[in-house]
């Protein structure tokens, strides 16, 4: 395994574990006869979130707990492809409780209540271009990503399916869950995982401020004041209505939302790249939209402050240490590491 | 003796890393105007680790794998009640930890063969199978806190393959794991044990094993598998596996320990949870007397021998898991495997 041999002062972890949250049970009907032990009154539990957390010495008042995208898991938080320390070890050293969830439905939280169908199709390379690392097989010129095979291969490993359909209120309802166990908390997202977490923060006031990675699906918006789909090469990115009276708790804590780079400003035939410009697009009117009812959303361009080269997944990026500074600084002026 | 078992963990790093596994490759050229799959590949089947190694740490880590329908976390990590699993107290003996995912499960769930997923209430069938005790109630002895939540944290540690389980795929997962580790003792749980088995064949860095409640996949030399054992129903028949005799050999080459809890009858019994384990005992030690008989070192440890009692299926994160964990820290102490790592300047 990669090692980074750069001296550290070791981790100091006062507790750590994991629990499920959230979920559901069903039933079947009959009565359970234990010496056939047949289907008959038996029950599941499934449709629950899983979290691993991590609790350092002196930790903060707040934690964070972090929310991978599609196709992914908490893997996405752990040691990077390249084996060096992801935001799971990086904030630890910043004295911050972490909580690392795999949505229902997904990596340790595979057990769902309905059955679920895998297809394996071949799609490595779709996701090489999706996390703008390059247009296969040529990377991005000065892309923060490692260029040594065994990295590419950690890379790709980091897939993992739904193990049945992906359903965002059960997947917000399972997070919030996992944030109300944490009590105090920062929700940090990545992708796909912003969507559902807007509708986690509506669902649990225990989320104190929403760091969004590069969301750039299933915006919400209150009715009536909803954006029509907006086209990309890679299909229409589409944002939701809510009641406005639910919207309203978006616009009580602070959000920021950070973009890479290598995000062209015109229509382009490469979906990976093009999804992220129409993404932006819905985001911008987004922020808009929560800033007009009183809130307090921000957007963030790395390379407008003079940080190039990130892909979609810029916590693991070669430059992770500099994408960190950039939250603490952002956490530090909203007041949220106290 | 344990130590430490209240005290913060000292951790000089942490991390996860995918082993082993397999890419398929779609024939034509790769498009990327197109989200097509021609020309793509698809990697999946590894095995997936976290490991934790703490600042002082002895010589050999430990690698834990699961069983079915588990993962490293959910049997290895913190216990339903909360408190502290085998990662963390055997963290806190300074051992290195790594929690193994097998192929198809949990965090290694991307598979290059599709699969179809159809979940079944069956958490009656686990709390006997499980022994737990006979459903709704508990053995009277049964090192389980009998809160409902706790149960139901139990349940929801469930996880189910992602693709069909196949031996050699896992175990190839599972010896490539090992390999990245380097020198280690190996700790199997129910179904994990019969891949231990497996993978033990394939590396030659496992040091040691130990194996709780192993329930399928026991192997011998070609030619001299002991006959199946049928259950007490004359449903239930649990077969041996036959290896050749070189690959067999390498389980002579390490000390190996097979613990089983309590409430395992001696004789044929009704309760379908308790024999089902009653046969498992028997093939166990049919595999121990032939490693032996090669010249290894493998004993089978029924745990109210020791005077340990009450233990179901998973004793590492019942109870009285500190008794269980102190049995198998005197066996690591007793086969040498426990000793501290020569201090290496980095």
């Amino acid at each position: 395994m990669a090692r980074d041999d750069r001296m550290q002062a070791p981790l100091e972890i006062s507790a750590q574990g994991s629990f499920a949250a959230g979920g559901t049970k069903i039933k079947n009907p009959g009565v359970f006869d234990v010496s056939t032990m047949k289907p008959e009154g038996q029950t599941l539990h499934g449709d629950h979130a899983y979290a691993f957390y991590q609790i350092p010495k002196d930790t903060r008042k707040l934690s964070m707990v972090f929310l991978h995208g599609n196709f992914q898991s908490k893997r996405s938080w752990e040691s990077t492809p390249d084996g060096r320390e992801g935001f799971q070890n990086i904030f630890l050293r910043r004295r911050f409780g972490v909580y690392l969830v795999d949505q229902p439905r997904r990596g340790e939280a595979g057990r769902a209540s309905i059955p679920g169908e895998i297809t394996a199709g071949c799609d490595d390379q779709m996701w090489f271009s999706i996390a703008r690392i390059g247009i296969w097989p040529d990377f991005f010129e000065g892309v923060q990503f490692p260029r040594d095979p065994e990295s590419m291969e950690q890379f790709f490993r980091l897939a993992t399916p739904d193990t049945a359909a992906f359903d965002i209120e059960i997947a917000s309802a399972g997070v919030a869950a996992v944030c109300d166990k944490a009590k105090n908390c920062i929700l940090i997202t990545h992708s796909k995982g912003g969507g559902t977490g807007w509708l986690t923060a509506i669902k649990s006031s225990s989320v104190k401020a929403i760091v969004a990675y590069e969301p750039i699906s299933n915006f919400v918006f209150p009715e009536g004041e909803t954006p029509e789909p907006e086209a990309s090469s890679f299909g229409p990115i589409a944002a939701s209505s809510i009641p406005l009276d639910d919207f309203l708790a978006l616009t009580k804590v602070p959000i920021v939302l950070y973009y890479g780079d290598n995000i062209p400003k015109m229509p382009s035939q490469n979906p990976g790249q093009d999804m992220m410009r129409a993404g932006i697009i819905v985001a911008k009117r987004w922020v808009d939209t929560v800033n007009a009812h009183g809130g307090d959303a921000t957007m963030i361009f790395l390379p407008e402050r003079g940080i190039f080269g990130n892909t979609h997944s810029m916590f693991s990026d070669l430059n992770n240490l500099e994408v960190a500074d950039l939250l603490s600084e952002w956490l530090a002026e909203k007041g949220l590491d106290r | 003796m344990l130590k430490n078992l209240n005290g913060s963990m000292e951790i000089a790093e942490q991390g996860i890393f995918m082993a082993g596994g397999r890419m398929i490759q779609k024939n034509d050229k790769f498009d990327h105007d197109c989200i097509a799959t021609s020309g793509q590949t698809i990697r999946g089947d590894h095995a997936y680790v976290f490991y934790q190694i703490p600042v002082k740490h002895k010589k050999y880590p430990l690698i834990f794998l699961h069983g079915h329908n588990q993962s490293g976390m959910s049997t290895w990590g913190m216990t339903p009640d909360r408190r502290d699993g085998f990662q963390n107290i055997f963290l806190k003996q300074d051992f290195s930890v790594y929690l193994l995912d097998q192929p198809r499960r949990g965090e290694a769930g991307r598979s290059t063969e599709s699969y179809s997923i159809i979940p079944e209430p069956d958490e009656q069938r686990m709390f006997n199978t499980y022994r737990l005790g006979v459903w709704p109630d508990y053995y009277e002895n049964a090192q389980y806190d009998r809160r409902e939540e706790i149960l139901d944290q139990f349940f929801r540690r469930n996880t189910p393959n992602t693709a069909a389980f196949d031996l050699e795929i896992v175990s190839a997962g599972v010896a490539a794991a090992i390999n990245k580790v380097g020198s280690s003792v190996l700790i199997t749980h129910s179904q994990g044990g019969g891949v231990g088995w497996s993978s033990v064949m394939k590396t030659d860095c496992v040091k040691g094993i130990i194996s709780y409640e192993p329930g399928s996949n026991f192997v011998f030399p070609m030619g001299e598998a002991p006959n199946p054992i049928t259950g007490y129903n004359g449903i239930d028949v649990l077969c041996p596996q036959e290896v050749p005799k070189e690959d067999f050999l390498k389980l002579t080459k390490m000390p190996v320990v097979i613990y089983y809890g309590d409430n395992i009858p001696k004789d044929p019994c009704a309760d379908p949870g308790m024999d089902h384990w009653r046969m498992r005992v028997i093939m166990a030690n049919h595999f121990a007397k032939a490693v032996n008989s090669y010249g290894g070192d493998a004993q089978v440890v029924c745990l109210p021998d020791k005077g340990i009692f009450g233990n179901g299926h998973f004793p590492f994160q019942e109870k009285n898991n500190i008794e269980v964990a102190n049995e198998m820290m005197q066996f690591l102490e007793e086969k040498n495997l426990a000793g501290e790592a020569i201090l290496m300047r980095r």
